[in-house]
Formats: C-alpha cells, sequence, structure tokens
C-alpha cells in the first residue's frame, strides 16, 4: 500500500485546501469542508499564544518555520485542545496557512469528536492508501486546516511508522509555515517516541493536580530535554491564596 | 510547603473540622470535665510590739508592711521541698488522700498554683487550685500550720540561741562580782576604821566600792535580758498565736475554670489537633502531582512556559 502514498496526491490535497476552485458560472459553489466553529474564550487562546510564543522556532531563510507537537504523559491532560488553542492563535496572529495534525490514533476524543467531524477517512486511511487526503478548514479562521486521523484500525503502530518514514510533514512544510501535531501521550502508547519524531519542539502537557511529577521526568527522558520547549501546567486551579503564594 | 498548604487549602473544611473544631470539641469538654477548685485563706498579720524589746519577728525587713514580711517568708517556704513533705503528710494523716502516690499527684497539682499575696498592710492572702474542695482546704489549713511551726521553731531556736549567751555571760558576770566583793571585803578587813572617828578619804576604798557596784549591775543587767529571752521562748507559740491570726478560714469557691483545667484543656486540645495534622502530613507526602511550577521546573529541569486554567471555568 506505501506505493499509494504519492507527492501527487499531497498537493492535491494541499491545492484543494488553499487555492479553492471557483465554481463554473451558473453551478453552484461546493462548499468545503469545515470544522464547527471554534469557540474557545479569548483568555485560553491567550495562554495558549503565551504558549507557543515561548517556544524557540528555528528561523528558515525568512520565514520562521513552526512545526510543534504537542503530547503529555498519559491520555485526559488536556492535550488536543492546547493543541487546537495553539493553532487557533498561531493562525490568527501570523495570517499563515496554519495545519494542525492529529498523530494520536488512540485517543477516545479525536478531533472527530472535538471539533464536530463528520466521521470519514483521514490521515490512516490516506496512509493505508485507501483514500485521498483529507485537509479540513477549521472554521472561522480561512488559514487554519485540520488533518484528522481518521481510522487507526488495528495496527496503529504501523501507520505510525509509515508516516515518520513518508515526507509528508516535509512536503507541508512547503505549504504550512504553522504546523501543530497532537502527538500520542508518551507512556501509555507504545509508538509515542516514533511519533514524537515529526516534531522540531515539543510541548508537554501536564495537568495540575493530576499529572504525576515521576510521570513527567519520564516523559522527559523518552523526549530528550533539548526538544522539549517547555512544560504547560493546564487546569491550573490553586486554592492557596495568591498572596501566600507569592510570599512563598 | 506549597504543598502541605495546597492540601490545606484544598480540604480545608475537612482541616477546620479536624484541626479546628475537634480540638475545640475536646479542650471544652475538658474544661467542664476537669473543672477545678479555688481555695482561699486570709490571715491577718500583726507586730507584737507590746511584749517589750520583741519588736519583729525574726527575719523580717523592717521597712517592709507585717503582710509583706508574711508573704516574703511564705512564698520562699513553699519552694522548699521540705514543706511539700509535710503538706503531703498532712494529707495523708488528715485522710484527705490515702497514699504517697495520690498525695504527689495532688502536690503535683498545687505546687504551681500555692500563693501567697499580701492584701493591705497586715492582710495576707494564700490561694490554691485544687481538683476537690477537701484537698484546697486541707492544702491551705496545712500550709498555714507549717508556716506558724516555722515561725515558733525560728523563734524558739533564737531565743534558745540568745538564753545560752546571756547565761554563759551571767555566770561570767557574777564570778567576776565575786572577785570584787572579795577584794573589797579583804581591803576593808585590813584597813579598819577606829569607831566615833570620821573617816579619812580613801581612793582605794572608794574604787573598790565602784568596781563592786558595777559588777553588781552587769549581773542583773545580764539576769534581766536573759528572763527576757527566756519568757520570749516561753511565750513564742502565743506570740505567733497573736502575730498570725486566721481571719478567713481556708475555703473553696467551685465550678471555676482554674489554671491547671485550661492548662489541661490546651494540652486536650493540641492532643485533639494532632489527628488531622498527621492527616495533613500524610495527604501532602502522599501527593506527588504536578500541582507547583516550582516544584515542576526544579524537578523536570524544564521551563513551565504557561499556565492554563480549567477550560470551563468561569473567567475572572
Amino acid at each position: 500500500m506505501a506505493e499509494a502514498i504519492s507527492d501527487q496526491d499531497i498537493e492535491e490535497a494541499i491545492s484543494a485546501a488553499l487555492k479553492p476552485k471557483p465554481a463554473p458560472p451558473g453551478f453552484a459553489a461546493i462548499g468545503r469542508e469545515r470544522t464547527k466553529l471554534i469557540n474557545m474564550p479569548p483568555w485560553f487562546i491567550d495562554r495558549c499564544r503565551q504558549a507557543y510564543l515561548s517556544v524557540p522556532f528555528e528561523e528558515r531563510g525568512e520565514h520562521q518555520q513552526r512545526v510543534l507537537g504537542i503530547t503529555s504523559p498519559v491520555h485526559g491532560e488536556g492535550k488536543t485542545s492546547i493543541a487546537i488553542g495553539i493553532a487557533v492563535a498561531m493562525a490568527a496572529d501570523t495570517g499563515e496557512p496554519t495545519l494542525l495534525v492529529e498523530s494520536d490514533l488512540a485517543s477516545s476524543v479525536g478531533f472527530d469528536q472535538v471539533l464536530g467531524l463528520n466521521r470519514g477517512p483521514g490521515l490512516c486511511a490516506w496512509l493505508e492508501g485507501s483514500n485521498r487526503l483529507r485537509l479540513i478548514q477549521a472554521a472561522p479562521l480561512e488559514n487554519a486546516f485540520v488533518l484528522p486521523a481518521g481510522d487507526a484500525g488495528s495496527d496503529p503502530a504501523r501507520l505510525i511508522f509509515r508516516l515518520t518514514s513518508s515526507d509528508l510533514i516535509e512536503k507541508f512544510k512547503a505549504s504550512f509555515p504553522n504546523i501543530i501535531i497532537d502527538l500520542p501521550p508518551m507512556l501509555n502508547i507504545a509508538y509515542s517516541s516514533l511519533a514524537s519524531r515529526l516534531a522540531d519542539k515539543i510541548l508537554v502537557i501536564a495537568r495540575y493536580g493530576r499529572t504525576m511529577t515521576d510521570d513527567l521526568e519520564k516523559v522527559m527522558f523518552l523526549l530528550g530535554r533539548e526538544r522539549v520547549a517547555g512544560v504547560v501546567l493546564n487546569d491550573y486551579e490553586p486554592k492557596t491564596p495568591g498572596w501566600l503564594r507569592r510570599i512563598l | 510547603m506549597f504543598k502541605y498548604l495546597e492540601v490545606l487549602f484544598r480540604h480545608w473544611v475537612r482541616f477546620a473540622l479536624l484541626c479546628l473544631g475537634l480540638p475545640l470539641i475536646a479542650g471544652g469538654a475538658a474544661l467542664f470535665a476537669f473543672q477545678g477548685k479555688d481555695g482561699s485563706a486570709q490571715l491577718w498579720v500583726d507586730t507584737p510590739s507590746y511584749i517589750g524589746n520583741i519588736q519583729t519577728a525574726s527575719g523580717w525587713n523592717q521597712y517592709l508592711t507585717p503582710a509583706q514580711n508574711t508573704v516574703d517568708s511564705l512564698n520562699q517556704l513553699i519552694l522548699t521541698d521540705s514543706f511539700y513533705q509535710k503538706l503531703g503528710q498532712g494529707l495523708i494523716d488528715s485522710g484527705t488522700v490515702n497514699s504517697w502516690s495520690q498525695s504527689n499527684q495532688v502536690l503535683g497539682e498545687v505546687r504551681g498554683t500555692l500563693t501567697a499575696t499580701a492584701a493591705g498592710s497586715h492582710l495576707v492572702t494564700i490561694k490554691v487550685e485544687c481538683r476537690m474542695a477537701a484537698v484546697c482546704v486541707q492544702v491551705l489549713t496545712t500550709t498555714i500550720a507549717v508556716h506558724r511551726d516555722w515561725l515558733i521553731q525560728t523563734e524558739k531556736q533564737q531565743a534558745d540561741v540568745a538564753s545560752k549567751f546571756y547565761t554563759a555571760q551571767l555566770q561570767q558576770a557574777k564570778e567576776h562580782q565575786q572577785a570584787t566583793i572579795d577584794t573589797f571585803n579583804a581591803y576593808v578587813a585590813s584597813h579598819p576604821t577606829p569607831a566615833n572617828t570620821v573617816p579619812a578619804p580613801d581612793p582605794q576604798f572608794d574604787r573598790l566600792q565602784s568596781d563592786v557596784r558595777q559588777a553588781q549591775t552587769q549581773v542583773i543587767d545580764l539576769q534581766d535580758k536573759l528572763q527576757a529571752v527566756q519568757f520570749s521562748y516561753d511565750a513564742a507559740s502565743e506570740i505567733d498565736q497573736t502575730a498570725l491570726r486566721v481571719i478567713d478560714p481556708p475555703a473553696t469557691s467551685g465550678g471555676t475554670f482554674t489554671s491547671v483545667t485550661k492548662k489541661l484543656a490546651i494540652a486536650i486540645a493540641a492532643g485533639a489537633a494532632l489527628p488531622g495534622i498527621a492527616y495533613l502530613v500524610f495527604l501532602g507526602w502522599i501527593d506527588r502531582t504536578t500541582r507547583n511550577p516550582k516544584e515542576i521546573e526544579g524537578r523536570v529541569g524544564v521551563r513551565v512556559v504557561t499556565l492554563i486554567r480549567n477550560l470551563n471555568a468561569k473567567p475572572t
């Protein structure tokens, strides 16, 4: 099936997403597939903005290429929400095409559910060669797109291996200056280390009062501290009064 | 520290109940369960000035009032172990307690609460706090008795020493007197004066006669002093009965929160707070989750780039 992955297919998908063909005169325009309206509170987007702005991306020529992976020790720590928030903040701030890739193939709460997409083929189907690449516009932003994972079947590790072997992300880099990859959690998914190679820089999400510090240390060991741009402490609701925290 | 504070504030209702509610209940219950008695007695202290040369009791400071002098001696007396031994014996003898172990327990309770204060120039108040009224009364009664015995004993010892001193001096004076009389008589015998003649002035005779008179005066003076000392010795007990009168006999006012009760209640309340504190320490110890950004940075070695509140939380 590997031969089914072709450069032409990728370019067509990117072209369809970034340069949609106008409908011929006299024909009704067929609307592009869109996510449901992403409605995150401004303070949340602002916090996500703070997170991505603290990442030291490498300069590539005149433009800055941003390929940022988002992961966490285990599922349920807010990784996907923060990935979406960062993608929205990046797209809004830079005005450049921004792509959000779902590579967490084992998540119970996938993009389908979070972004209100029709269950359909995604990255997995494309990797299997059974379907074309499906890039969906992230409403209401015109320059933000989502690549859902779709159904991973019974062998997600093989698909991730195929994904890392392909030059899909490199191809995307040419058209999307901003790429956010929702990586699988590091500790309970076997192929997560492999998937983490897709991103240049990685943000690790920890959930306040839930993520174990020991787990966070293990994640740092698996990823390597030089690749981790920082930790985002999610769901931060300390009960200690602010004045007391400042004293301490 | 942050972790423990966080646990404390996170479960503040639980800890308020455990660390404040429980100690308050336990302390309050202890206050009512161990209510003590306040015992007091009042003494009138006087200077026995009508008894000749005995102006003040032995050891008294002439610049202090009788009450102040008595308080001073009482407060020093109640610091001694022998006083408490006598007090313990008094408690057993009176049947207030049955054994030395009970006596020691009572003494341990009253040791810090037995005080004497001057309520005026002559009025002395002795106070004590006890668990039982009978103990309070007995402690005060025994304290007054021990103090009185001590005063009498001191007076008698002083008088005894003075008596011995004056007796020895008197003996010496009598011997001297006899010697001067003998010398005088010998001189008179050796210088007879013829009858019906006017004696010529004799300086030697006059000197010997003066010596005899001086020796007689000294003997009389010492006899007077010895007599006074012996009277003082004999009347010591009566003097102290007069000088130290019990105006208000030992009595108790019941059902009060004495200092012993308060200390006990504080100790019980502190003890009741211990499980709550232990629970806090335990919860803090078992909590290994990420809570403090500084701790994360310290442990993991990577910067915490942002803190995000719960997405569903209300904006502040």
